[in-house]
């Protein structure tokens, strides 16, 4: 099976966004085949040097960074995402994919299963 | 199979039409409805109930095709997968 | 002498983590019947780690995969894991050194 998470939520809008990561890393102990794309302002969770412990959360980018240890390694970014926030791959905290519309259509298409968070 | 998009809201309608296949099929539901104030391009389907329920019954135009929930079952049978936007 | 009491949740995890040093750990291994060795501490420290650089304790893959890479290939199997901490050893590492249950232990 395939699964994709869609994560498109800011990282700190209450625990979506860990609880999301949470349910990644399940996903991943289960030994499907898991992507990740980043996508919208589920761009921002990628962004380097987070402090989430300032508001009593787990930092998200921490979390993420869990992704390679759980052998989730294809993790992908929306081009247009990263443009309308003027962001480049050097400001994020991992290395990912940078994808076009073609290719997030394509990466949709091959899913048995698209989650959110 | 090809995808089925459910749409919660205007801006998920927005997020998703950069990425979307020509045979994919696009459901409105819940607050998604509102969507049909911004879109009278894409071929949509949307919840009669919830198009209803907001008053948006007469207020769309021929690019949105009402169904019900049996309808909205039907759909989720024929694709796969299924992605939603909030 | 104060006796701080330290709160555990339902299943035996500190519900503060700021609650744990050595002494909580002998005491929340000593109530599984375990007895820490050296062996024992290694393993502690090493999901410490994992936790502060990732925020959530390893599942048994991971864990398996920081030992190889840390403490070598030798003690890298379940087997040995399990002979120290039986049954389930990533959920009861996390209780033992003070982390959070981990994410696939539901």
């Amino acid at each position: 099976m395939r699964f994709l998470y869609l994560l498109r939520r800011p990282p700190y809008s209450g625990s979506l966004a860990a609880e999301a990561i949470d349910s990644i890393l399940v996903a991943g102990v289960f030994d499907q085949r898991v992507s990740v794309l980043f996508k919208d302002d589920g761009v921002l969770q990628l962004l380097k040097d987070q402090q989430g412990q300032l508001l009593g959360h787990r930092s998200v980018n921490k979390m993420l960074a869990a992704l390679p240890e759980y052998e989730i390694e294809e993790l992908f970014v929306c081009a247009r995402s990263l443009a309308e926030r003027a962001l480049s791959l050097d400001q994020l905290s991992l290395p990912v994919q940078v994808l076009d519309e073609v290719g997030q259509q394509t990466l949709i298409a091959a899913q048995n299963v698209v989650m959110n968070d | 199979m090809t995808s089925l998009h459910l749409i919660f809201s205007a801006k998920g309608l927005r997020s998703c039409l950069g990425i979307i296949q020509p045979e994919d099929a696009l459901l409105l539901i819940e607050d998604g409805v509102y969507a049909v104030l911004e879109d009278s391009a894409t071929r949509l389907h949307a919840i009669e109930d919830d198009l209803v329920a907001r008053g948006l019954q007469n207020l769309h135009a021929d690019n949105v095709q009402r169904i019900d929930y049996s309808g909205m079952v039907e759909l989720v049978a024929r694709h796969q997968p299924i992605v939603s936007w909030h | 002498m104060t006796r701080v009491t330290i709160q555990l949740d339902k299943d035996g995890f500190l519900v503060h983590l700021t609650d744990w040093n050595e002494v909580t750990a002998a005491e929340l291994a000593a109530a599984q019947n375990i007895e820490l060795t050296e062996a024992h501490w290694e393993l502690i420290h090493l999901v410490r780690r994992f936790y502060s650089q990732f925020e959530v304790s390893p599942a048994m893959r991971p864990l398996v995969k920081q030992v190889r890479e840390q403490l070598g290939e030798d003690k890298a199997n379940s087997i040995y894991l399990m002979q120290l901490f039986p049954g389930s050893p990533a959920k009861l590492l996390a209780k033992i050194a003070g982390l959070p249950r981990p994410t696939n232990c539901l």
